[in-house]
């Protein structure tokens, strides 16, 4: 946490150092979620419990 | 790192407990970290709730199928846009919507957030209230039913009491209420299949049924959509605090979704058998009187375990009004109690509308995760500028118009208007198509393009205001 200029207030300080840290950020450092989760998601999570709703309606 | 400890600890607590976005360092969940959090956020008596309002419409087998499909496919739309937006940017959910809805029309989204949190602390106080009724019952007392309003405010009491002792007395009791309500499910389940068998369970019909078995069917499904979208307030705080973006998603879904749904199925066993819709009237009849009433006391503890995190939340959201960010927490809590009140004196009444509630999460939060997905995914290509979520400066990019983005408001409304057209929850009418298309999924769906039409002729505002300058002009912290 740097030290704020006179006069600001110290959370808006840090907040623009933290908005500057993770606006600069490489996605890569959040990790990945590839198409094959997309593919994944979609399939297991949202047509697959419809075709379950309806193979048993 | 500055000297002034007030200082660190008010930066502490404004990123854990506040808006400042968490850096990545800062991030607690690894994925067992995030699988044991979400699944303790999970099994919590509301599922007893949800079993019990689905064995009034369907048996076993349909109402199984339609809670867990419901409950996965209802997290899995909610999450995916609040997952990945918030884990990115490690902001919590009402700064996401900002984007979308502009600085002042995300308060109409944190309105909805409350109503449906202190609607849930509401009901669990009610079943909280009913529990101790049905404890004196056991024990030979016949108190009349204002028993239960003052359970609520004893439930009420308790509660702002664990908000304001602090998050430490919150987080053991979830330590120790989870486990707990995770084995009673067990233990239920066993007692289920040596009391009744697996074939009386599958015999037993549903306690208050449609005419229309498909419509009841569909009802319930729409029934556990609207529960997975209940998670829509905890799903930014959960993926804020993760380090990936997949400890972001899998948890949520698999034990938001799966998890809760499979102990939701439980309590609509335990309902269809002992034939009341009501969690509190299972234990004895399961258990036996002792074994009753130890599970009793220990549901109740839970109540208030749970709406306390409920009142928590609410505490939290309510930071976003300017004119409470200064309150003392003590007093904020005494202003999200407020709205609880109702439950006190008309608490049966308000328990019975339980479904029409549930139902409403859905026909709230599917027009408003079809469109943040649109905004997030499809218009901003997963690019937000946390400058301009941060800055209320008219000329900053989510502004809109005086700080409401109306096609996304306009939107919502539009894909209430397209739930209410399939299916009203609260008279049980339905449209012909809604025998095809879920009420939800059109809900989210219709909202979603025609935001993302709308959005395509204002294509300044998809855009960063200011690439070069690094500074808040209004900061709204």
């Amino acid at each position: 946490m740097s030290r704020p200029a006179p006069g600001r207030d110290p959370l808006v300080a840090e907040l623009e150092r933290r908005i500057e840290t993770i606006q600069d950020l490489d996605d890569a450092s959040f990790g990945v979620f590839t198409r094959l989760d997309w593919i994944l998601c979609a399939l297991l999570f949202l047509a697959l419990p419809h075709v379950l709703l309806w193979w048993f309606s | 790192m500055t000297a002034d400890p007030g200082l660190e600890g008010r930066v502490r607590r404004e990123s854990t407990f506040g808006r400042l976005p968490l850096l990545p360092e800062e991030r607690e969940y690894g994925a067992w970290g995030a699988h044991a959090t979400c699944f303790s956020y999970a099994v919590a008596t509301w599922c007893f709730m949800i079993g019990g309002y689905a064995a009034q419409w369907v048996g076993a087998i349909q109402g199984m199928v339609c809670l867990i499909a419901g409950n996965v496919v209802g997290v899995f739309l909610t999450t995916l846009p609040l997952s990945l937006g918030c884990q990115r940017y490690g902001l919590e959910q009402i700064d996401f919507c900002k984007p979308a809805f502009g600085q002042r029309g995300s308060k109409v989204v944190l309105v909805f957030y409350l109503v449906n949190m202190l609607g849930w602390t509401g009901l669990i106080l009610v079943m909280f209230g009913n529990g101790i009724r049905n404890s004196l019952h056991v024990l030979g007392q016949t108190p009349g039913d204002w028993i239960v309003g003052l359970g609520v405010a004893l439930g009420l009491g308790l509660s702002f009491l664990v908000v304001t002792r602090g998050v430490h007395l919150l987080n053991v009791s979830n330590a120790l209420i989870a486990p707990g309500l995770g084995a009673l499910t067990i233990f239920m389940f066993v007692m289920l299949i040596r009391k009744y068998g697996w074939q009386a369970i599958l015999d037993a019909p549903p306690l208050d049924p449609g005419p229309v078995p498909i419509l009841n069917y569909l009802i319930v499904f729409e029934l556990g959509v609207a529960s997975g979208f209940s998670w829509w307030g905890g799903i930014g705080f959960l993926a804020r605090n993760t380090r990936s973006r997949r400890q972001a998603v899998y948890p949520e879904i698999l034990q938001l979704g799966l998890a809760m749904a499979v102990v939701c199925c439980v309590s609509l066993f335990s309902a269809l058998v002992v034939r009341t819709g009501d969690p509190t009237e299972w234990m004895v009849p399961l258990g036996g009187v002792t074994m009753g009433v130890l599970a009793l006391t220990f549901v109740a503890l839970a109540n208030v375990t749970s709406s306390a995190v409920s009142l928590f939340a609410s505490g939290l959201a309510l930071r976003h009004l300017k004119r409470l960010r200064a309150v003392p927490w003590w007093a904020l809590m005494l202003w999200a109690l407020l709205p609880c009140l109702p439950f006190v004196f008309w608490p049966q009444r308000l328990y019975d509308l339980g479904d029409s509630f549930l139902a409403y999460n859905g026909t709230m939060y599917a027009p408003l995760s079809g469109i943040l997905f649109a905004d997030f995914f499809l218009l901003r290509g997963q690019r937000l500028s946390l400058w301009d979520i941060f800055d209320d400066h008219p000329d900053a990019a989510y502004h809109y118009s005086r700080g409401f983005n109306w096609i996304a408001l306009g939107s919502v409304v539009l894909g209430q208007a397209v739930y209410f057209f399939l299916y009203n929850p609260l008279t049980s009418e339905d449209h012909a198509l809604f025998r095809v298309l879920p009420a939800s999924l059109a809900s989210c769906l219709v909202p979603g393009v025609v935001y993302w039409i709308g959005m395509r002729g204002l294509a300044a505002h998809t855009a960063p205001s200011r690439v070069h300058e690094r500074h808040l002009r209004q900061p709204n912290i």
